[in-house]
């Protein structure tokens, strides 16, 4: 190799380093936007931390066995929550029984058999998505309206617990019909290519396959249900009820019980709310942490 | 054709078998239609239309039973369609019609009697991804025989369709663990299994190899090899070279340009693989088996 | 793996066996119906040679169907390559055979040391060259690069039987026309006899590159 050859070798040598190691220093605008994105993270932990560090401070000196066992009272020392939790409970008991059976039906009928060309079809999703924009206000008006005083079920949980069934339609349908899309559409057709009808591919083969979304949708939104306090006021939850619910008795839960306590001036009404609050963030986050368990063990498995 | 409720009983129209040599040489007979085969589908101005548009026209074209089928062809030719025909699949197809008569072994697919769950279920379908369903390996070879009701003796019935999809060996000792665990390869044969665990007549295959890799592509062609002794087999591929490796039968499918229509697929030559690859009677194969069109 | 394909070579190859065989029985008898003037071996040679060219023509088929479905590649490749020409060179060494039982004539007992001369030698070369095609088949049947060289050897033996038989003729009263005639029979004899030791060691030449892969004189290929 002579000399020109050789330099020419190292020249390309280097053009060629020089492009592989690239520019070290990105431009300005990435460093910004990472910046950004890492800031728009923080502040919802933060406020987050803020938050939960606020209410256990507050209600864990609260936190004791009378919350569980003791009715409402006006004497703060002997206050408790069982009506609101027992209430709460069964209300969720009541809206598995009624609203999740309805609401994965229509999505399995939607998305499996409804003929998806026909007008109505399409209205009938049209209408569903834009349910679940419905501030939940004026599902607390329909309710007043239609079932308190249209069917005249008064102010009772059964109520309380349809209309928040109502509520929570529109979101289990739509996370069921996702959860029924992921599954591939070579799944039903390999059913069907066996001979199989329809019915029996989804019952033995689609359904199975989209528990765990099913199950992590309808756990999210009955956990939202359960939270909810608007529509409740409206159909009239009442403040203090000092007996354990059933299903046509009038009742409160426990969000409900936490909005009554914040506004009484005792100081120790405060931390008994802060209390509440802990109770509820606990069966939430148990609630979201079966679905999320359901998930992973379904994952594991396949 | 009669809706047989009891499964158990229903019978494979036994064809002569013939003897090894001459099942994988049809071409030194020099004839499409070898002695001793009979015709499993006759299908007569078969066409497909897709919310009116033409896929597919005037196809004649008759399968024999005991031999590997191939339909080869460019894209948009139809010949994928044309497979979803012969077990009623373009049902499943939103706006799909059929015109044209499929008769199989005399009887049209698409009279007015016809329930097109019983024709699937003497009509296995092979797709072209492995479409294993999330279960065990055993479940998902007993979903067809637990759906149409052979109950009876499913273990053996399952071992059949692992032994016959040469597959046993690699899973007896692991029934019960997730389909979704085995190689690409695997689960192809698994849903080869799948399918013939309902004792069907026929095997479809729409493109079965072409998500595999060479090894796993291999073995499925051996057993395509293999399958031909008891069933009818149709596939469709896309690799020509795997239609020349495995086909007895070979039909090429092109299509055809309207002035103004749209693209429609036709049948250009049905013919013994051995002719078509070496001496095609249609210039368009010709073309197309050369690679100068396609 | 690709059991189609191994079939398909494995039938080939049973095949060209087959046509090895016949020929080599060929060689044989047009060697008996020449020296011998049997009748017999002179329709048995004829007989199998129809067989051979049937055999051919049916494996010229089977290498033109492999080509054209199953693209083989490497060692397939040069097995389907060497047995177009095995093929090739067993059906010549066939067709020899049935000229040299044409050529069968009784010598006209003339010369009758110089006759024998040549009848042994044709006879030493008829069964050699049958033995050289049976010896081929065999390498080629057990894959035996190394059995060139022994029919090469085997090869310059039945030149020189044939060098002699020239030798021998050119030693004889060629003014008798009766002895000039057989004489010259038997030198087309054999020559055609030279060439199915020729057509022997093709074989073997094809299976050292089945083989090894390496073709003796090809281009830009190593000594």
């Amino acid at each position: 190799m002579n000399g020109a050859t050789r330099t020419a070798t190292a020249a390309a040598q280097r053009s060629v380093h020089a492009s592989l190691t690239g520019h070290r220093h990105r431009s300005i605008t990435a460093t910004i936007f990472v910046a950004f994105i890492m800031l728009s993270t923080a502040v919802g932990l933060i406020s987050l931390a803020v938050l939960l560090f606020t209410v256990l401070q507050d209600g864990l000196p609260y936190l004791d066995p009378i919350l569980f066992t003791n009715g409402p009272s006006m004497d703060p020392n002997i206050a408790g929550a069982r009506p609101a939790i027992l209430a709460s409970v069964l209300m969720a008991v009541v809206l598995v029984a009624t609203a999740l059976p309805v609401a994965i039906g229509t999505a399995v009928y939607l998305e499996e058999f409804a003929p998806k060309d026909r007008w109505w079809i399409r209205l009938i999703e049209l209408n569903i998505q834009n349910l679940a924009a419905i501030p939940s206000i004026i599902f607390g008006i329909l309710g007043l309206a239609f079932l308190v005083r249209g069917l005249g079920l008064g102010p009772v949980l059964l109520a309380g617990a349809l209309i928040l069934g109502l509520q929570m339609l529109p979101t289990v349908i739509i996370a069921t019909r996702e959860a029924l899309r992921a599954v591939p559409a070579t799944v039903r057709q390999g059913g069907m290519a066996l001979g199989a009808t329809r019915l029996q591919v989804v019952r033995r083969e689609v359904l199975p396959a989209a528990i765990p979304g099913i199950a992590t949708g309808s756990i999210l939104g009955l956990s939202r249900a359960i939270g909810e306090t608007a529509p409740l006021l409206m159909v009239g939850a009442a403040t203090f009820v000092s007996f354990n619910p059933s299903l046509l008795s009038q009742y409160t839960v426990l969000p409900i019980l936490i909005y009554q306590w914040i506004r009484l001036p005792q100081a120790e009404f405060q931390g008994l709310a802060a209390a509440a609050i802990i109770v509820l963030l606990v069966i939430l986050i148990s609630m979201n942490g079966i679905a999320i368990w359901m998930r992973n063990r379904y994952e594991r498995k396949w | 054709m009669d809706a047989q409720s009891d499964s158990a009983e229903h019978q494979r129209p036994t064809g002569i078998h013939l003897d090894a040599a001459a099942v994988a040489h049809p071409a030194v007979g020099g004839s499409v239609a070898p002695m001793g085969r009979e015709t499993v589908f006759d299908c007569q101005g078969l066409g497909v239309r897709y919310h009116g548009t033409r896929a597919l026209r005037d196809v004649d074209l008759q399968i024999h039973s005991h031999a590997v089928t191939a339909l080869i062809g460019p894209s948009g030719c139809g010949k994928s369609t044309f497979l979803r025909c012969l077990n009623r699949m373009n049902d499943l197809i939103p706006g799909a019609a059929v015109d044209g008569a499929c008769l199989y072994h005399g009887e049209n697919l698409y009279g007015p009697d016809i329930d097109a769950i019983e024709v699937r279920k003497r009509i296995g379908m092979v797709f072209q991804k492995p479409n294993p369903f999330p279960k065990s390996i055993y479940d998902n070879v007993a979903f067809g025989p637990r759906v149409l009701g052979m109950k009876d003796s499913l273990d053996d019935r399952v071992e059949q369709a692992l032994r016959r999809a040469a597959l046993w060996d690699e899973v007896k000792d692991r029934l019960k663990s997730g389909a979704l665990g085995l190689s690409g390869g695997q689960q192809q044969r698994l849903c080869i299994a799948r399918a013939l665990a309902v004792e069907p007549d026929v095997i479809l295959m729409d493109e079965p190899c072409s998500a595999l890799d060479p090894i796993s592509t291999a073995a499925i062609e051996d057993l395509m090899m293999t399958l031909k002794n008891d069933y009818t087999v149709v596939i469709v591929t896309h690799n020509m070279q795997q239609a020349a490796r495995v086909a007895d039968i070979t039909a090429f499918f092109s299509v055809d340009q309207g002035e103004t229509g749209p693209r429609t697929g036709v049948l250009i030559e049905v013919d013994a693989t051995d002719r078509i690859f070496t001496k095609p009677a249609n210039e368009r194969t010709e073309a197309y088996v050369t690679g100068r069109f396609g | 793996m690709r059991e189609g394909l191994q079939e398909e070579l494995d039938e080939l190859c049973g095949g060209i066996q087959e046509e090895g065989r016949l020929t080599a029985h060929a060689v044989a008898e047009a060697t008996r119906a020449l020296v011998d003037w049997s009748v017999e071996a002179f329709e048995a040679t004829l007989a199998a040679e129809v067989e051979v060219t049937q055999g051919y023509l049916l494996t010229e088929q089977r290498v033109e169907s492999i080509l054209a479905r199953q693209a083989p590649v490497a060692s397939d490749l040069r097995l389907v390559l060497a047995a177009l020409h095995i093929n090739r060179s067993v059906e010549r060494a066939a067709h020899n055979a049935v000229r040299v039982a044409h050529l069968a004539t009784p010598p006209p007992r003339r010369a009758l040391v110089e006759e024998a001369v040549i009848t042994d030698a044709l006879r030493a070369m008829g069964e050699r060259g049958a033995e050289m095609i049976r010896t081929a088949m065999d390498a080629f049947e057990r894959r035996d690069a190394n059995a060139t060289r022994l029919l090469s050897t085997l090869d310059e033996l039945v030149d020189r039987e044939n060098e002699k038989i020239a030798d021998t003729i050119l030693a004889i009263d060629i003014t008798d026309p009766e002895l000039r005639q057989w004489a010259s029979r038997m030198l087309f004899a054999g020559r055609w006899l030279e060439r199915v030791g020729d057509h022997a060691v093709n074989v073997a030449e094809r299976v050292t590159y089945l083989v090894t892969g390496e073709a003796m004189g090809r281009p830009g290929e190593g000594a």
